[in-house]
C-alpha cells in the first residue's frame, strides 16, 4: 500500500496586504486649500479694489469731460457773441469807412429782374431782360 | 466669611439688565421704526441740488443773423452770517467787481443769510471771485442777455430781458413762453467738506433750452434806416421820428425804427423815465393825426363805390366852410378845376372835403374800419394800439370835413403803412407780422401762422390810385422822395399835433410824413416815415427826404428793380 499521497499543501498564499492607504497629508491639503482661497479672495478683493478705482477714476474723468463739455460750450457761446459782434452793421461800416470805402451812388448801380422764367427753364428764359 | 451681596448683585443685575434693554429698544426704534427717516434725513444732507437754469433762445433776424443772444453768468451772493471780516471781504470783492468797497461792506454787514453782490456777473470775473475762497461768499448760475448790434439794430422791437432773465419789453416780453425754456437740476452728494462724493448720487435733469425766434427783421436795413431816421431827426432839428418797411407781398415788417433809441446793453446810464421814454416803439404803440395821408382812403372809397371817376374833374377853391369851421388849403390858389389824381397829388384839403362829401360818412367810416383803422394789425407786439377812431355816431358836423383829411382820429404808423401796403398789393390788406417762426433746440423750424389777408378794393381801384400817388411824387407834393430810374408812389402827410390837456390843435408843432412804394409797377416794399415836430413843418420837405435815403438803401439792400413805367392819371394841372 502505498502511502498516501500527501496532499501537497501549499503555504497558503499570504493575504494580499492591502496597500498602505497614503495618509492624506492634512497641512499640504489645507495649506493648499486655503492658498487657493486666498488666492481667490485677494483676486476678487483686487478686483474689487481695481473695479472701485476704475469706476472713481471714470467718475473723476466723467467730471472732468462734463467740465471740460461745458468750457467748450461757453466758449463757443463766447465766440458766438464776438462773430456778431464783429459782424454787425455798424462796425463794418466803421471798418469800410476807416478804409476809404463808399457806397456807390444810386445811379451807378441798376438792377435787373431776371424776369419769370430763369435760364433753367429753357429756352425762353434767355429772352429775360 | 462674608455673605456675598446677593440682593445688591440682583439689583446691579436687574440695574443692567434694564439699562441693556433700554439701550436695546432705542437701538431698535432708531434702526428699524425710524431708520428710514434718519436715513433720508442723513442723504439730504449729504445732497445738494443745484438748479441749472434754461439758455434763453436767440433772436435773430430774418436771415439768422442774431439780435439778442444769452451767455452764462453768474450771481455773487453773501450769507452775512459766516463773513468773518467784512472790510477785507468787501475790498477784495470789489477789487474785481470794479465797484466802491463800502457798496460791498454795506450788504455785508446786513442782517439776514442771503443777500446779492453783484448780478449777471460774467463768468471770468466770477472764477476770480471763487477763487479766493471767502468764507459766506457764493455764486449761483444765471444767464446774460447780449445785444450785439448795440442799439443800431431795432432795440425797441427786440425789447428787454431783466436781471432775473424775464423778458420786460419788446418780443422779449411777447414771447416769453417759446424763448424762456424749462430749467434743469443737477443733484450731487456732497462730503462735509463740500467735495462731491464721486461715487454718491449724481442726477442730472437737464434744462430745456428755449425756442429761437425768427423775426422779418432785416438788420443790414434796419441799421440804415435807423441811420437815416436819425440823420434826418438832427436836420429837422424834430424830437424824434419813425421809420416803417413793410414787404408787400407777405407783410413782413423788414425794419421798423424809432428815434430816440437806447443801447439795450448800457441802461445803467438811463434814468427810468428816460428809459421809459426811449424803449417804446412808436410805430405800433403810438398813435399821431396822419393828416393827408389819409386822403388815399377817401380817394380808394370813392373810386371803389364808383362815385367818381379819374377824368372827371370839380371847381375847388382854396378856402371851405364847413359848420363853423374852415378849412384851407396849405397854398392860396383861384378856383381851379381839378381831377382827383390833381387833389391827391397837390394834397387839396379843399378837393378832398369837397369829394368826400358825395361819399358820406357811414361809408367813409366802413372804409376806415376796412382799411384797418380802429383796431390792431394783429402785428404780435406787446401793447400795441388800435388806434382812435370815433364811432360815426359821435361824430361832430365838421368830421365829414376832417376825417377825410386825415384830421380827427388817430392811427400808429404801422396801421398807416398797411393802408399803403394794401394799395401796394392789388387792394389785400395783409397783417403784419413781426416774427417768421421758431427754431427749436433740434433745429427745426416751424414757421409762424400765414398772415391774414383781406381784400379792402378792387385791384382796378388799387391801380388807379397808385397812378395817382404815382403823380403826387412826378408832380406833387412829393417829388423830394424821386428815386431816377424808378417811379415812387406816394404820399406826402403834414397835421397840426392837438395840444395837450386842452382842445384844439397846436399852431406850430407838426407830424410830419410821407408813405409810399416802389416800384410803382409791381411794389415790393412799402416805406412810411414820421418826423415828430420837424422845424421843417411840410412832409414834402421834411419828410419825403427821408423817405428817398431809406429806398435808396432798400434798392441796394433787396436790389430791387425798375419796374415797367405807370401812367399817370388824367390831371389838369401843370406837371411842373
Amino acid at each position: 500500500m502505498s502511502a498516501p499521497a500527501r496532499a501537497v499543501r501549499y503555504a497558503p498564499r499570504p493575504a494580499r496586504r492591502p496597500a498602505p492607504r497614503r495618509r492624506p497629508a492634512p497641512h499640504r491639503g489645507r495649506a493648499a486649500f486655503l492658498a487657493l482661497s486666498g488666492l481667490l479672495v485677494g483676486a476678487m478683493v483686487l478686483g474689487l479694489v481695481v473695479l472701485n478705482v476704475r469706476v472713481t477714476q471714470s467718475s473723476f474723468r466723467l467730471d472732468e469731460l462734463s467740465d471740460r463739455a461745458e468750457r467748450l460750450t461757453r466758449s463757443v457761446e463766447m465766440r458766438r457773441l464776438s462773430v456778431a459782434r464783429l459782424s454787425s452793421p455798424a462796425r463794418i461800416a466803421r471798418e469800410a469807412r476807416r478804409l476809404g470805402l463808399r457806397l456807390p451812388p444810386p445811379s451807378s448801380v441798376v438792377y435787373l429782374h431776371a424776369g419769370e422764367h430763369s435760364f433753367r427753364s429753357g429756352p425762353r428764359g434767355t429772352e429775360a431782360p | 466669611m462674608t455673605r456675598p451681596p446677593v440682593r445688591r448683585l440682583i439689583g446691579l443685575l436687574v440695574g443692567l439688565a434694564f439699562g441693556l434693554s433700554s439701550v436695546l429698544v432705542r437701538l431698535t426704534v432708531l434702526q428699524v421704526r425710524e431708520a428710514e427717516a434718519y436715513s433720508t434725513l442723513a442723504l439730504e444732507q449729504r445732497l445738494r441740488e443745484i438748479p441749472v437754469p434754461a439758455t434763453r433762445g436767440t433772436i435773430l433776424d430774418r436771415d439768422g443773423e442774431d439780435l439778442a443772444l444769452s451767455l452764462d453768468a453768474a450771481a455773487v451772493y453773501a450769507d452775512p452770517r459766516y463773513v468773518v471780516d467784512p472790510v477785507g471781504t468787501a475790498r477784495r470783492i470789489a477789487g474785481i467787481l470794479g465797484v466802491r468797497p463800502r457798496d460791498i461792506r454795506s450788504r455785508l454787514e446786513r442782517e439776514g443769510s442771503f443777500v446779492y453782490l453783484a448780478r449777471q456777473v460774467d463768468l471770468r470775473t466770477a472764477t476770480a471771485i471763487d477763487r479766493l475762497g471767502l468764507p459766506g461768499i457764493g455764486l449761483l448760475d444765471e444767464s446774460k442777455r447780449y445785444y450785439p448790434a448795440a442799439g443800431l439794430v431795432a432795440p425797441q422791437v427786440v425789447g428787454l430781458v431783466g436781471v432775473d432773465g424775464v423778458g420786460l419789453s419788446g418780443l422779449e416780453y411777447q414771447y416769453e413762453d417759446e424763448l424762456s425754456g424749462s430749467a434743469g437740476e443737477r443733484v450731487l452728494e456732497l462730503d462735509p467738506r463740500g467735495r462731491v462724493i464721486p461715487q454718491g448720487i449724481h442726477r442730472d435733469v437737464p434744462p430745456t433750452p428755449g425756442h429761437d425766434l425768427v423775426t422779418t427783421i432785416d438788420r443790414a436795413l434796419q441799421y440804415r434806416a435807423q441811420l437815416a431816421l436819425q440823420d434826418a431827426v438832427k436836420r429837422n432839428r424834430a424830437r424824434g421820428g419813425t421809420v416803417v418797411i413793410l414787404d408787400v407781398d407777405n407783410g413782413d415788417v423788414l425794419a421798423m425804427a424809432t428815434y430816440p433809441w437806447f443801447d439795450p446793453n448800457d441802461l445803467s446810464s438811463l434814468s427810468p423815465r428816460t428809459l421809459a421814454h426811449r424803449s417804446r416803439n412808436r410805430a405800433v404803440t403810438d398813435v399821431y393825426e396822419p393828416g393827408s395821408v389819409n386822403k388815399v382812403i377817401t380817394a380808394a372809397a370813392l373810386l371803389e363805390e364808383g362815385l367818381m371817376e379819374p377824368r372827371e374833374t370839380i371847381r375847388v377853391p382854396d378856402s371851405l366852410e364847413v359848420a363853423d369851421k374852415t378849412f384851407s388849403d396849405a397854398e392860396r390858389h383861384d378856383p381851379m378845376d381839378m381831377t382827383l389824381g390833381d387833389i391827391i397829388a397837390h394834397s387839396s384839403n379843399v378837393g378832398t372835403i369837397l369829394v368826400a362829401d358825395r361819399l358820406g360818412s357811414v361809408p367813409l367810416a366802413q372804409y376806415l374800419a376796412r382799411f384797418g383803422f380802429g383796431q390792431r394789425t394783429g402785428v404780435g407786439f406787446p401793447g400795441e394800439s388800435g388806434g382812435l377812431v370815433p364811432s360815426v355816431y359821435e361824430w361832430w358836423p365838421t368830421s365829414m370835413a376832417s376825417i377825410p383829411i386825415g384830421v380827427g382820429i388817430a392811427v400808429t404808423p404801422l396801421q398807416m403803412a398797411a393802408v399803403y401796403a394794401t394799395i401796394a398789393n392789388d387792394g389785400v390788406w395783409v397783417e403784419p407780422r413781426l416774427v417768421r417762426g421758431t427754431v427749436d433746440a433740434g433745429g427745426t423750424f416751424t414757421p409762424a401762422p400765414p398772415p391774414g389777408t383781406r381784400r379792402v378794393v378792387s385791384e382796378d381801384t388799387s391801380r388807379k390810385v397808385t397812378r395817382m400817388l404815382v403823380y403826387a411824387v412826378r408832380a406833387g407834393t412829393g417829388t423830394r422822395a424821386e428815386i431816377p430810374g424808378y417811379q415812387i408812389a406816394g404820399k406826402t402827410g403834414t397835421a397840426h399835433k392837438p395840444l395837450v390837456n386842452e382842445a384844439g390843435y397846436s399852431e406850430r408843432l407838426f407830424v410830419a410824413s410821407f408813405i409810399g412804394f416802389l416800384p410803382a409797377s409791381d411794389p415790393e416794399i412799402v416805406i412810411a416815415v414820421m418826423l415828430d415836430e420837424p422845424r421843417t413843418v411840410y412832409g414834402g420837405i421834411a419828410a419825403a427826404p427821408l423817405f428817398r435815403s431809406v429806398a435808396l438803401h432798400a434798392i441796394g439792400r433787396l436790389r430791387i428793380a425798375p419796374g415797367e413805367p405807370v401812367r399817370l392819371p388824367p390831371h389838369r394841372m401843370p406837371l411842373e
